[in-house]
């Protein structure tokens, strides 16, 4: 018996590649999620599922999550991803320049340690 | 804790960094690390720069005198200053040459293991001497160093006069002027 998937996704407007695999590896659906909430849906005859939900710039952790549709499953079956939380702070790009300090010019080769407080 | 190691090349280098407040130190070689200016960074959550300044302790005496060796007849007065490898770029201000010849440069960077090139431009030389046109390459690895520069001696130039419609009448008594270095 064919079962609708439909995949909800919060994504918190960052893209998310989808991808659902069944218990063997096989991948099943891909897909890409945009916006704050994102519908995808697909069907299939699997019972039991690997949805996964990466951000594309990995600035969130990837959401996992393991599904057994039982035999009697409804016609559609409705899966919701809550907004991402940060899994760490985003980086920023920095920039750095180190010269001389009597007379200006750059300095050839060094090696700047940041150590947070 | 975030730790970050940002290399620095020809004075330049950029990561990408949490935002939050660090302690900065620097391992260059010919520089003392204590001598890092500012030690402290503040990340914030977009794009940043930072600009530090490093200092070394070597010594380089310039000598400027006729031979370009050691016991030559000494250049009296001039300038000299620091430059890039093209001589095009100056860094720092000039240092006058004094009456031994010797121009000194303090706190230049140093390094037993790869030696720190560094280049100077002579700017100007007594009355007596024809300036070093070169850039004067120096390759720093002690913390004192001295190099002997050639600036020649002026030569002696001779002149004759002539009357143009009569060959080999010598002209009496004219001032010939020559303007300026081409």
């Amino acid at each position: 018996m064919r079962v609708r998937i439909v995949l909800r996704i919060g994504s918190l407007g960052l893209p998310a590649i989808v991808t659902v695999r069944n218990g063997r590896g096989r991948l099943l659906f891909y897909g890409r999620a945009r916006g704050r909430l994102n519908v995808l849906q697909f069907c299939t005859r699997e019972r039991f599922l690997v949805v996964a939900v990466k951000p594309i710039n990995s600035a969130y952790p990837t959401s996992l999550r393991f599904i057994k549709l039982s035999p009697c499953a409804c016609q559609t079956h409705y899966l919701t991803f809550p907004y991402f939380e940060p899994a760490c702070e985003p980086e920023v790009e920095e920039t750095f320049y180190l010269s001389d300090e009597r007379y200006g010019f750059p300095v050839d080769s060094a090696l700047l340690s940041f150590t947070e407080r | 804790m975030a730790n970050y190691n940002v290399t620095i090349t020809n004075g330049f280098g950029s990561l990408e960094m949490k935002k939050g407040t660090y302690d900065v130190s620097v391992t260059a070689a010919g520089y003392e690390a204590t001598t890092l200016t500012p030690t402290t960074y503040t990340a914030g959550e977009s794009a940043g720069s930072g600009s530090f300044t490093v200092s070394a302790s070597g010594t380089l005496t310039l000598v400027f005198n006729d031979t370009g060796a050691e016991g030559g007849n000494p250049v009296t007065s001039g300038s000299v200053v620091m430059t890039d490898s093209t001589g095009n770029t100056e860094y720092g201000t000039a240092v006058n040459i004094g009456a031994t010849g010797e121009a000194v440069f303090s706190n230049v960077p140093f390094d037993a293991g790869t030696p720190y090139a560094l280049y100077f431009k002579q700017k100007t030389t007594d009355d007596a001497h024809n300036i070093f046109e070169d850039v004067i390459q120096v390759s720093m690895s002690e913390e004192s160093h001295t190099q002997y520069v050639l600036n020649s001696p002026i030569a002696l130039q001779s002149f004759t006069l002539t009357d143009a419609n009569y060959t080999g009448l010598p002209v009496n008594g004219a001032t010939i002027t020559f303007n300026g270095e081409q």
